[in-house]
């Protein structure tokens, strides 16, 4: 039988759909209802994984959700690749490609695929909800796997076929969904990566702290008891099964006895330099650039696990996220831009002591919970949500999104009790939003102090969620 | 009772004057005053005119620029590291290199130095993690040192600007000076009153004592805080032996290698002393024993006909046992003289005593200011209120630590059981009579 890269599995009647003709243009056209899993043909992992990309990489969540099974023609599996694709099945003896059996538990993801909301459904070429769904759809977390084959070291085999060489990183993709709170973080690893290539193929060698030369001896000190000298062993002459002492002749025949070894040091072969603390650095297998160790990109890698906010986000998407639709609404400011803009005003009212500006601190509580009760309602929330932000504050306000509930306004020219006044006009227009709309209320918790050149942005927000 | 002490005094004859007071007069004077006073008096004008041959040292010694390696062996001593660093990057002579050993510190001496290696302001930090002693330590670093001439130096200390400067000259003016000791001068005089009498002390025994001795070619210690030494003589003899005294053991050995051993006045280190008379005490029991282990017993070989035989080594440490621990008896004897013929008179020879101790202090706190001003600089003027108080510390209070470190150490060697060394070493250094 000839054999095809792409197979499909039709739920209905579990026959294989042989199609000499299906290609991955043709995809869009496949009744995603009927179809249980893909069969990919594994004889040559490569291909299998090349094809795998191709799904994983398509707009329709039908398509690179869908359950993807490598079918393998022997026991020896190596590599990640292996790893990518949902399960691996092995023909047995001369067991036709067709007769695979499937395991029932991949109706799990198909059921989850099934859920998702009516308009969610549609293309997605949204890289993070991506990754959220597929964490999502398996009930999995991104677990990292060491490899050679990566220069970076580290792939996240379910996760990689996700991503072209064009976009982000699956590391760095994953670290910014940790900063959204949609993924929680579990320590696996610390690596090193070169600065230059971000490979972390690295030689760490000691090099001479004198002359950077890598040709080092490293020697071991002898201290005789008995007359106090003390000189690295080759000073030693050898005496039978003692060291003998060149001070007074004497053997040294037990350890902890007659002599004992204090430390060990370098001695380098070109310099002659004596030191103990050798300068490490690491030689990058990629691009050959020699970097102090100390300077090397020290990263945490990390397994990844959803949140409760990121399962939301991941079946409702992003857009009905609070902080999208508030950087739509009202251009949100990162942390780090709010806090330059903070201390840019707190150096302007400091230089020029006529005015005074404000920074405001709200915090909805339990607003993460409202994905939860209302799913894809939750959106209308936030647009109204945001409309109160955009008629209570003016156009010269900045405003950043600490988590997804606490948002720093800074507010030039207001003084503290304004603000406060603000505040307080926010509070009553969000409570008679909800109380009026959904029956239920929203505690919020609220805060202005005064812009001075003490303030520190992160410390004021910190101290404001742990009170 | 301090007029009648005077009456007593001028109706006193010649003779009577030499019975009552036979100890300061017939030993204390002529030694420590007479001698002193008459060879600082040739020393003085002597080294003025000197001055041409020390001019032409300095200018050999910049044009050759030797090398030198500035040993620093020592546990727990981290936190003076940066001082002495500063003090040595203020050198007028700067070919130097400084090696720092740290003999199995357990308090942050390893990362100070650390910091310090990396930041260029040592050239070799060695951590020794099994503590082995001082000896051994500073052996390590003799180990690893290239310079010419090695310079000891405590932790501790800190050295006046032109300091390694002038420890080198004497080298440069004499082939045969296998060593020279710098001035040692105690830093912290104004921590506690124990160090202030300390300060007078050292000035004393150090500055004049040491000149005087050198001067006679009779110098026996080098002291470990601050001295240099030729580093083919340290290679030949394989460094320090085992101590406690291991600073006054190198200098015998030096000497008896037939070197010259001088002391260099105008090489000024300021150490650290011991600021309570308990610490000072344990300090002095220490050095005290090691005279009895080294010059008794080590050395004696000094004393007893030989090839080496050398009239000067001899009365060096004939010198040094005479006046130090047979003499430490007289005390008994002239308690037991006056108890026996002059117990009516003892409140008078008591306070006359007293006073004539406190004028030889006097006299020798001159001797010190006199060098200083020749020196150019500033003698200790306000150091002069406590000189009354020096007869209870020298007369009293060392000669009891004195005493009893002799009597444990005939007795019972205390040396080797002293904790200064790591109790394997003592063990060994007492088995083989070391």
């Amino acid at each position: 039988m000839m054999k095809q890269p792409l197979q499909l599995v039709f739920a209905q009647n579990n026959k294989p759909l042989l199609q000499a003709t299906t290609t991955f243009e043709s995809l869009d056209k496949v009744d995603w209802q009927q179809v249980s899993c893909l069969l990919l043909d594994a004889a040559d992992i490569s291909t299998a994984y090349a094809a795998l990309v191709k799904l994983r990489q398509h707009s329709s969540p039908h398509c690179y959700l869908r359950p993807v099974v490598f079918v393998a023609d022997t026991e020896r599996q190596s590599g990640w690749q292996w790893h990518s694709a949902d399960a691996v099945l092995v023909l047995q003896g001369d067991q036709l490609f067709e007769q695979v059996a499937v395991p029932d538990q991949l109706e799990m993801i198909n059921r989850w695929i099934d859920n998702l909301p009516q308009q969610e459904r549609g293309a997605d070429g949204h890289l993070q909800v991506k990754v959220l769904r597929l964490l999502a759809s398996r009930q999995s977390t991104a677990e990292p796997q060491a490899t050679p084959t990566n220069y970076n070291g580290y792939v996240y085999p379910l996760l990689q076929p996700v991503f072209s060489i064009q976009d982000m990183g699956v590391m760095q993709t994953l670290g910014f969904l940790e900063q959204q709170n949609l993924l929680s973080a579990t320590l696996f690893d610390r690596a090193h990566f070169c600065i230059h290539c971000d490979s972390a193929f690295l030689n760490f060698k000691e090099t001479c702290v004198a002359c950077g030369s890598h040709d080092l001896d490293v020697v071991e000190l002898v201290h005789h008891f008995s007359c106090g000298f003390t000189a690295d062993i080759t000073r030693f002459k050898a005496g039978g099964d003692a060291l003998i002492c060149p001070k007074c002749d004497k053997h040294l025949r037990h350890i902890g006895v007659d002599y004992d070894k204090p430390s060990t040091v370098n001695k380098c072969r070109l310099c002659q330099h004596v030191s103990q603390e050798g300068n490490v650095v690491a030689k990058c297998f990629n691009c050959n650039c020699t970097t102090e160790a100390k300077f090397l990109d020290l990263r945490r890698i990390n397994s990844y696990k959803l949140t409760s906010v990121g399962l939301n986000a991941a079946f409702y998407g992003l857009k009905t996220y609070f902080t999208d639709i508030l950087e739509n609404e009202l251009q949100l400011l990162s942390l780090r831009e709010f806090e330059l803009f903070a201390n840019v005003e707190a150096a302007r009212i400091a230089r020029y002591g006529k005015s005074q500006s404000a920074l405001a601190i709200v915090r909805f509580v339990g607003l993460d919970k409202i994905h939860l009760e209302l799913g894809s309602k939750a959106k209308q929330i936030f647009t109204e949500l945001a409309g109160i932000f955009k008629t209570i504050l003016r156009e010269t306000d900045i405003i950043t999104a600490y988590n997804e509930s606490m948002f720093a306004i800074l507010m030039p020219e207001t003084s503290q009790d304004n603000a406060a006044l603000a505040l307080s006009r926010l509070q009553k227009s969000v409570e008679q939003l909800f109380t009026e709309n959904f029956d239920r209320s929203l505690d919020i918790q609220q805060h202005a102090l005064a812009v001075t050149s003490e303030l520190q942005v992160r410390d004021a927000l910190e101290r404001f969620l742990n009170q | 009772m301090i007029e009648q002490a005077f009456v007593f005094f001028i109706n006193l004859s010649g003779w009577q004057l030499l019975g009552y007071f036979w100890p300061f007069f017939m030993i204390d004077m002529v030694r420590y005053v007479l001698l002193e006073g008459v060879v600082l008096l040739q020393y003085l004008p002597q080294r003025k005119r000197k001055a041409a041959l020390y001019a032409a040292a300095r200018q050999q010694l910049f044009s050759q620029k030797p090398l030198i390696s500035v040993i620093v062996p020592g546990k727990n001593e981290g936190r003076y590291i940066p001082k002495l660093v500063q003090t040595l990057r203020q050198q007028s002579y700067p070919f130097y290199e400084l090696i720092v050993v740290d003999d199995g510190s357990d308090d942050a001496t390893p990362e100070i130095c650390r910091e310090l290696e990396r930041n260029g302001l040592i050239d070799c930090f060695i951590r020794n993690e099994i503590r082995g002693g001082k000896a051994s330590a500073a052996n390590t670093a003799l180990q690893f040192a290239k310079g010419r001439y090695i310079v000891h130096i405590d932790a501790d200390s800190h050295m006046e600007r032109d300091a390694l400067e002038t420890i080198l000259l004497p080298f440069l003016m004499d082939a045969d000076v296998g060593c020279v000791g710098g001035d040692v001068r105690v830093a912290n005089y104004e921590d506690s009153f124990a160090a202030q009498i300390q300060r007078i002390e050292y000035s004393k025994s150090i500055m004049v004592g040491r000149t005087v001795a050198s001067h006679l070619g009779l110098l026996r210690i080098v002291s470990g805080a601050y001295g240099a030494f030729r580093r083919d003589i340290l290679e030949a003899i394989h460094g320090w032996d085992v101590g406690p005294g291991l600073d006054g053991d190198i200098t015998l050995k030096i000497r008896k290698m037939g070197f010259k051993v001088v002391h260099e006045p105008a090489s000024v280190c300021y150490t650290n002393v011991p600021t309570s008379y308990t610490k000072l005490a344990k300090q002095r029991y220490r050095w005290d024993k090691s005279m009895i282990r080294f010059r008794l017993r080590k050395h004696r070989d000094i004393l007893w006909p030989s090839e080496s035989f050398r009239w000067r080594n001899f009365i060096t440490v004939a010198d040094n046992l005479f006046f130090n621990l047979l003499l430490d008896i007289k005390w008994v004897i002239y308690f037991f003289q006056i108890i026996q013929l002059s117990s009516g008179y003892i409140a008078f020879l008591i306070i006359l005593n007293y006073f004539f101790y406190v004028c030889a202090n006097l006299v020798q706190w001159l001797f010190s200011a006199m060098m200083l001003r020749s020196l150019n600089q500033k003698p200790m003027y306000q150091s002069v209120m406590f000189i009354p108080l020096m007869p209870i510390y020298t007369g009293t209070y060392l000669r009891l630590i004195r005493t009893f470190a002799y009597v444990m150490e005939l007795l019972h060697k205390r040396s080797y059981v002293d904790r200064w060394n790591p109790w394997k070493v003592s063990k060994i250094a007492k088995r083989n009579k070391l």
